[in-house]
């Protein structure tokens, strides 16, 4: 890892004053990206949002005017206003389509395509609607025009009727016509009137409903005009002539297609209303989607300026609180340099001061040693000298036993070559029974052959017994002779049989011998192994004896080498103690040294430390034991004077006690022990 | 001839060794003694008849006598011996082998010391033994070769041999 502590000086306060600047740079940065951000949102704000709420609020504008249109031309259903209601739908469609273009740049307003899409659509529907109902009235003009010409015609005829009754009628008064057909006359006079009556109150009525668009009415009504139906077929019943039958038919048919008529201009009434309703529907929805547009305008133009506003504040909170935090990470920055620099001088100062102390310390301790190095040396010579004289005492004696273990080894040999002589001689021995046992074999070989011969001789003197029984008389000699054979062969047997047991009795005597012999043998062969250890031995300890002898004059030797280093070791000890004197004036020299070191670091001023460090230096040089002023002498001799003067010098300039030279540099008077 | 056998047993007579027991022969039906030589096995004759031998250009079938007398066979040694008998079958005279375990020795047994064979308790059919013979303090069972081969197996085994004799001359 990265230590910040072991790095160079300059480069600790170079690194402090770098981040410091870095951090400066990182929010000079990040501030002017953030400025120009804010200047495109409220670019875009001009640029685009504007015009396109103006041109949603002129949409809204133009719609209202042609909805007012629309409006009227149902009231009225006159051509100008029809025109004007369409030259203004149309016109909302054209600002429309200027608008999707316009929305089209940008892409976050996608929907409100969608939405003007929408909008269109019930623009065309509307305009539709509008279309329709001016055909219907059309229609309906038509229907009236003709409904009027059939109630007219109906009046009319009624009229007609009615008159030529009333000229009849007179005519037949003064004719002198019979009672009943005058009356006739005037019931059918009276039915035209009545009912040129009943039409024109329907009429009166059917306009006024026209005008307070009450279509039921009219459709109601029209139930009225059936009683005519009936009158006039009651008047038939009474006309006989066809001309005046002709009429009447004639009015029928004019009242039924009025009455249909009329029916018709009620449903296409009906249908209007229908299709004006639908339009009102149409309008209202695009009404509100005008409403919509404007809102969703202004709200885009809201958020963006609130987005504008919230980037502007957080720049703001992150630019004060990037210079907070530089100013805090610089004083930090530079308290860690401060400290990082002057915490491990002071701690060095510290030590060095310590180890001064220390240095003086020791070289005291060294002294002394030093000195019971000497003393040590001497008892150690002495003893030595004791040491030799015991060895030479032993080196005797171990020559003595040495030739004592020559003697025996050769006893030892001697009797080892006794004990091989008597086991070769018992070999020789046991060859010899081998070879009584082999020739005894061979006897009783032979004396089993005597014997085998004897037998033969008994049955050769048997037979010839036999041949001499066969013989009778004459062979009685041979018999005899025979029988002195058969005596002769058994002698012969008994003594081999005889032989053969002395013989057997030899061979077990031998065999035994043989074993008895081998026992010796191996005892023989033992006592030859012991021997032969026993010679091993010996040697052994004759050369270990050797060794000694020779390990003792090596003693010598190192004893004689041990004399000389230890008057070394006297004369380097006295050195030692010298040697630690002048260190001692040394670690007085790197004291002052020190003292100048604090003042650099703490002030002029700030002395404490400095004389509590000296203080301190000044007590432990009292304390050094005398002996260091005894082995001083020799550090004079080797230092020049002027740094000693020195040194006194600055103990008395920094030090508030002063230090009597007596404690440093010893006098004449304390040499004399030395 | 029968004069001798009148005279009941007394004579000289041949004596050897069978397991412990003497016996003996008289000495006239004996025609000599000769050791164990190598005998020839013939096939599809009785247990005891070992075999022929050729004796000096003679063919002599020999007969074990321990088997004979249903001992325990004992292998042939040195000592083991042919006794050649000479026996009267069908009357004409014949030679056969008998092997002993030993020869002793040519006694003579005078007629008192010779008894007759016992009724009871020995080891052998009555008929084969002529006597008991008392010689210091032995007893020697006197034997009669002929009764011991009276049987149907020899007269067969020397009717054929004597036709292969027939034959052969």
């Amino acid at each position: 890892m990265f230590n910040f502590n072991n790095m160079k000086l300059s480069l600790k306060i170079a690194s402090g004053i770098g981040l410091v600047a870095t951090l400066f740079i990182i929010l000079g940065v990040y501030t002017i990206i953030n400025l120009s951000k804010i200047n495109n949102d409220v670019t875009d704000l001009s640029a685009k949002y504007v015009p396109l709420v103006e041109s949603m609020a002129s949409i809204e504008k133009v719609y209202l005017k042609a909805n007012l249109y629309s409006k009227a031309y149902v009231t009225r259903a006159d051509e100008k206003s029809y025109k004007n209601a369409e030259k203004y739908i149309n016109k909302t469609n054209e600002e429309i389509h200027k608008l999707e273009k316009q929305v089209d740049k940008f892409q976050n307003m996608k929907s409100m395509i969608e939405r003007l899409e929408e909008f269109d659509e019930f623009l065309q529907e509307g305009k539709s609607l509008l279309k329709k109902m001016k055909e219907k009235n059309i229609e309906l003009d038509k229907l009236m025009a003709e409904a009027n010409e059939y109630g007219k015609a109906l009046s009319y005829d009624l009229t007609v009727y009615s008159t030529i009754q009333s000229q009849k009628i007179k005519k037949d008064i003064k004719s002198n016509k019979p009672l009943n057909i005058v009356s006739n006359r005037i019931i059918k006079m009276l039915f035209a009137d009545n009912s040129i009556d009943i039409i024109k109150t329907y009429r009166i009525n059917a306009l006024k409903a026209i005008i307070k668009n009450d279509n039921l009415y009219m459709k109601d009504n029209l139930v009225n005009l059936d009683k005519i139906y009936s009158e006039v077929d009651k008047i038939l019943t009474m006309t006989t002539k066809d001309v005046d039958r002709n009429k009447l038919n004639n009015i029928k048919k004019n009242l039924k297609n009025y009455q249909e008529t009329v029916l018709k201009i009620v449903k296409t009434r009906l249908k209007l209303d229908e299709l004006e309703q639908n339009r009102e529907k149409v309008s209202n929805n695009a009404l509100a989607f005008t409403e919509l547009l404007s809102i969703d305008g202004f709200n885009s133009i809201k958020t963006n300026s609130t987005n504008a506003g919230q980037v502007q504040k957080t720049v703001k909170d992150f630019i004060f609180a990037g210079l907070v935090t530089c100013v805090l990470l610089a004083i930090f920055g530079c308290w860690v340099i401060i400290s990082s620099i002057t915490k491990p001088i002071s701690k060095i100062v510290e030590k060095l001061n310590n180890t001064s102390n220390a240095v003086t310390e020791v070289s005291g301790q060294i002294s002394s040693s030093s000195q019971q190095l000497a003393s040590g040396s001497a008892e150690q010579a002495s003893s030595i000298e004791e040491t030799s004289s015991t060895l030479e005492e032993s080196s005797s004696m171990v020559k003595q036993n040495t030739e004592n273990t020559n003697q025996a080894a050769g006893l030892a040999k001697q009797t080892k070559y006794a004990a091989d002589k008597g086991y070769s001689e018992m070999t020789e021995m046991m060859d010899s029974m081998q070879e009584i046992k082999k020739s005894s074999d061979e006897i009783g070989k032979i004396i089993k052959v005597i014997d085998e011969i004897a037998f033969q001789t008994n049955i050769l003197s048997l037979n010839a017994a036999v041949e001499a029984a066969r013989a009778g008389e004459a062979g009685k000699g041979f018999a005899v002779v025979a029988e002195e054979v058969r005596s002769l062969a058994q002698r012969s047997a008994q003594a081999a049989k005889d032989t053969a047991g002395i013989i057997e009795n030899n061979i077990n005597l031998s065999e035994q011998g043989v074993y008895v012999a081998q026992r010796v043998n191996s005892s023989l062969s033992e006592i030859n192994d012991q021997a032969q250890k026993v010679s091993e031995l010996l040697d052994e300890v004759s050369t270990a004896s050797q060794e000694q002898a020779q390990g003792i004059s090596q003693i010598n030797n190192a004893i004689s080498q041990m004399e000389q280093i230890v008057q070394n070791n006297a004369t380097t000890a006295e050195q030692g103690a010298n040697a630690a004197d002048s260190m001692s004036v040394q670690a007085v020299n790197m004291k002052n040294i020190i003292n100048e070191l604090i003042v650099m670091i703490n002030g002029a001023n700030k002395s404490t430390i400095a004389d509590q460090y000296s203080n301190v230096s000044v007590q432990e040089k009292k304390s050094v034991p005398n002996r260091i002023k005894k082995t001083a002498q020799i550090t004079i001799d080797k230092t020049p004077n002027k740094p000693v003067s020195k040194v006194k010098k600055n103990l008395r300039s920094n030090n508030t006690k002063v230090v009597s030279p007596e404690d440093v540099i010893p006098l004449e008077d304390d040499t004399e022990g030395f | 001839m029968e004069e001798l056998q009148v005279k009941s047993q007394e004579g000289k007579y041949l004596t050897f060794y069978l397991g412990n027991e003497d016996y003996g022969i008289p000495i006239l039906k004996v025609k000599e003694i000769i050791g164990m030589m190598n005998i020839t096995y013939v096939p599809r004759t009785p247990e005891f008849i070992k075999g022929v031998i050729n004796l000096r250009g003679k063919i002599i079938p020999i007969m074990d006598l321990r088997l004979k007398f249903g001992m325990k066979e004992k292998e042939y040694n040195e000592r083991t011996c042919i006794v050649v008998a000479e026996v009267i079958i069908n009357g004409s005279q014949r030679h056969l082998g008998i092997v002993v375990d030993t020869v002793s020795e040519v006694i003579n047994i005078i007629g008192k010391d010779i008894e007759p064979p016992p009724q009871f308790g020995a080891k052998i059919d009555e008929n084969f033994l002529t006597g008991m013979g008392k010689v210091k303090d032995r007893v020697v069972m006197l034997l009669d070769i002929e009764q011991i081969i009276n049987s149907e197996e020899f007269v067969a085994l020397f009717n054929n041999m004597r036709e292969e004799e027939t034959a052969t001359v």
